[in-house]
């Protein structure tokens, strides 16, 4: 197992602005799972696009076992049996499971697709790996979780002899994982070497053989996982991630609650019926549950977005009804969507213009904008939040995905809200960024906000909420749970066992 | 990769978008000289003011084009829409209404149609390629039925000679384009409505999550694009002296091909005021030089197409080089 088979030396890419990967040097080995951690902006992405060939390096040398190799495009790196599953699933969501599946080499009878013997394939395959996947199924109707899974399956088929993998957990459920890490480690077993890049040390800790950290585009250093203690390791590979100590990662800062923001009573809607809660000032509500248990079709009714059949809210000990988005913002709620690409983000537009987008009334003077006070807005909430980009015009897709969160935060710091509902606010940030958007949680809190917290991630939500809700299959399956409950019994009540 | 933002950062953006506008210009200017030298007539003050003249047209409609094309949005109505204002302001005219007050209602008709185009595509959720479309058929015919296919003449002087004014040696029909174009530019540029209509181009779920009237954004986008169709129909029927049902036939092609020709991009959130002004006069400029030239017809249209094709392709470049 410890025969090279990709030796990456002095990889560079240069981007107007910026150079990630630096000057990198990496062996990975025959066989075995290498974990890469790394803050977002650290060069972790254009690494992968180079090593699957969709992004030609601008120095350095690739060896592919034993032999150099130059990719002229993906096609050389998947002939050389180089997959990798993303965290946006690139697969077709109008077709079926398993024309996805076989996408690109499909059996065919003189031309013509055999419908049923694909059909079929899918369904050995599928059930070979260990994924609970009806092949039949339109892959669109899946959640992301499970199309992520589709994809995995589809690079484990065939002579793959390397996968990469980013941050392939961030979506999936429980017991998803655990499919997926069996899959990973019957791969393993067969001689695959699997690259795993995730910011979430318990897997690495289970899952690796060794694992490097990067930072700021340069490998920093590389450590043996497996069969090490899981302390000091740990602290090591965050302190290489941030050079700097981060004391505590799940930061819950001592605020005292005032007054009632928000009742919601028997709210029902589209994907969820009779919930109830109360938010009140310096106070962050957790929402746990399992992917698709209707936190979020819950938070958007709250927020305007879907109509709500029954139930009311009260704000500030007033009614209020709220029938658009508009009437949520005026009301003082702000929503930071679940995808950020989809729902928060302008994101072939400037980073001025994202941050702005909430507030362009309130620098219009008559019908004239005060740019000046549009690019002093945008500038203070870059540094306030510690933004990584090249500036103020940078367009959004520039910026990596923990930064794009801080924007999407950012628009709301500029107008302030009383109410922020947050959903998901960490999927595929890095502990640095994600330790400085917990501190910034505390400081909305400290100003009087009140915060709705939704999150699959139980460590999370379970170390930051004062008040905790599990939500299963669009019903409250536990309210208010006492502080002293385990981890074992929340996560229970969420899968109903 | 600092958190500083730089000058040099901060007007890149807004320099290569100059620097299209500046190359297109050179295009323009060079077509222009070589014009000069090819033939005795281009270079004459009664050509050159001809030619403002029509570039005023094509430039103002380009400009509302370009409005809606920045939202992610087509507006195909609007050679009919320019078809229908100039009969009704000439009809209006006869029938002994004051000049002024018939060119505000015609007017008002361009807002009519606009918020139908804008109330489809956000109540109705219909594409605005269909519903334009439509419109576009539908208005013609309709412009048809109330001339029954006969010009409406007989225009007082007072009407007819702005077309043919100038004023400090520029034609009056250019002057409009000044008239659209300077408020256009605040508009677009100088006010949130003008960022709302680059946000609602490139994510218009993201524009609505935060708090922002989308609906309104889109109904001034094709407002302003119908206004503009109907401005130009009063403009042309004074040039003309009649009302025709026919006028603006294809006009919306040459809309979409100025604007695009301008910089702005059918998949929304890139555009502005002076592209679409160059894009027209380019146009125009390459017709009337072929008619002077004696190029045959088809020979321009081929022309057209592969200047659509060749800026569009170096304006991909551009910007995925950024």
């Amino acid at each position: 197992m410890n025969e090279p088979l990709f030796t990456l030396r002095g990889l560079s890419k240069v981007y107007p602005g910026t150079t990630a990967p630096k000057s990198l040097d990496l062996e990975l080995r025959k066989g075995e799972v290498h974990a890469i951690a790394g803050e977002n902006g650290a060069g972790k992405s254009t690494l992968i696009k180079i090593l699957t060939g969709a992004v030609q390096k601008t120095t350095g040398s690739l060896v592919w076992d034993g032999t150099p190799v130059e990719f002229a495009g993906p096609l050389d790196a998947l002939k050389l049996g180089i997959a990798a599953i993303h965290q946006e699933v690139v697969l077709c969501p109008h077709l079926s499971v398993a024309a996805n599946l076989y996408l690109g080499h499909e059996e065919t009878n003189f031309g013509m697709m055999r419908r049923r013997k694909m059909l079929a394939d899918g369904r050995a395959l599928l059930k070979r790996v260990g994924f609970e996947i009806d092949a039949s199924r339109r892959l669109g109707d899946l959640t992301i979780g499970q199309q992520q899974l589709v994809a995995t399956a589809r690079a484990a088929s065939g002579d793959t002899r390397l996968i990469i993998f980013d941050e392939p957990t961030a979506y999936l459920t429980r017991s998803e994982t655990d499919q997926l890490f069996k899959l990973i480690r019957e791969l393993n077993a067969r001689g695959v070497t699997i690259v795993y890049i995730s910011h979430r040390m318990e897997e690495i800790l289970e899952l690796a053989d060794r694992a490097s950290v990067m930072r700021d585009g340069s490998l920093i250093s590389t450590h043996q996982v497996k069969g090490v203690e899981a302390e000091p390791l740990t602290s090591r590979l965050v302190k290489d991630m941030v050079a700097r100590e981060v004391a505590d990662v799940h930061f819950k800062a001592e605020v005292p609650i005032g007054e009632e923001l928000i009742r919601v009573e028997g709210l029902s809607g589209a994907g969820f019926e009779d919930i109830s809660l109360t938010v009140r000032r310096g106070e962050i509500v957790g929402l746990y549950g399992l992917i698709g248990s209707g936190r979020s079709e819950f938070v958007e009714t709250l927020f305007g977005r879907r109509k709500r059949t029954a139930g009311s809210v009260t704000w500030c000990g007033t009614p209020l009804r709220i029938r658009s988005e508009r009437d949520a913002v005026k009301a003082g709620i702000a929503l930071l969507p679940e995808s950020r690409r989809d729902q928060g983000l302008c994101l072939n537009l400037p980073v001025r213009l994202n941050l702005n987008l909430a507030s362009y009334p309130s620098i219009s003077l008559g019908g004239l904008l005060r740019r000046g006070d549009e690019r002093k807005n945008a500038n203070a909430q870059v540094k306030a939040l510690s933004i990584r980009t090249s500036g103020i015009e940078a367009n959004a897709s520039s910026l990596s995905g923990g930064n794009q969160q801080k924007i999407v935060l950012g628009k709301w710091l500029i107008p302030g809200a009383d109410l922020f509902i947050v959903d998901e606010p960490t999927v595929g940030v890095d502990v640095g960024a994600k330790s400085e958007i917990y501190k910034l949680f505390a400081k909305l809190l400290e100003e009087g906000a009140g915060i709705i917290l939704i999150s699959s991630y139980l460590p999370e939500v379970y170390d930051l909420a004062d008040k905790l809700h599990v939500f299963r299959k669009g019903r409250l399956a536990a309210s208010d749970v006492p502080s002293a409950t385990s981890h074992e019994a929340i996560l229970a009540a969420a899968i109903g066992a | 990769m600092s958190t500083l933002q730089t000058p040099a950062t901060m007007s890149r953006l807004g320099r290569m978008t100059w620097l299209l506008d500046l190359t297109l210009f050179l295009v323009l200017i060079l077509l222009w000289v070589a014009l000069s030298v090819a033939t005795r007539n281009f270079l004459t003050e009664e050509n050159i003011t001809n030619l403002m003249r029509q570039v005023s047209f094509w430039a103002i409609i380009a400009i509302g084009q370009t409005f809606v094309m920045i939202t992610a949005g087509i507006d195909l109505s609007v050679g009919a829409v320019v078809g229908l204002s100039s009969v009704v302001v000439s009809m209006l005219i006869k029938s002994g209404m004051p000049i002024s007050a018939a060119i505000v209602l015609t007017l008002m008709i361009g807002v009519v149609i606009g918020a139908f185009h804008g109330f489809c595509t956000t109540k109705l959720g219909l594409p605005p390629f269909i519903t334009t479309l439509a419109t576009l058929t539908s208005l013609r015919g309709f412009t048809l039925l109330i001339t029954r296919g006969e010009p409406v003449a007989g225009l007082p002087m007072a009407f007819t000679s702005f077309a043919r004014g100038s004023f400090l040696g520029v034609p009056t029909l250019f002057w409009t384009v000044l008239v659209v174009a300077v408020p256009g530019y605040f508009l677009l540029h100088r006010s949130k409505w003008g960022r709302y209509l680059f946000a609602v181009g490139s994510n218009k779920e993201a524009v609505r999550l935060s708090g922002v009237n989308v609906t309104l954004v889109i109904y001034v986008a094709y407002i302003v694009s119908a206004v503009c169709a109907a401005l130009v129909g009063i403009l042309v029927a004074s040039r003309l002296s009649i009302g025709m049902a026919t006028t603006g036939e294809g006009w919306e092609l040459q809309s979409i091909a100025s604007a695009v020709i301008g910089g702005a991009s059918l998949f929304g959130a890139v555009g502005n005021i002076q592209g679409p002004i160059i894009g027209a006069a380019l146009l125009t400029t390459l017709s009337q030089g072929a008619n002077l030239l004696n190029i045959d017809p088809f020979w321009q249209r081929i022309v057209t197409g592969m200047l659509i094709i060749g800026i569009v392709f170096l304006d991909q470049m551009r910007r995925k080089g950024r």
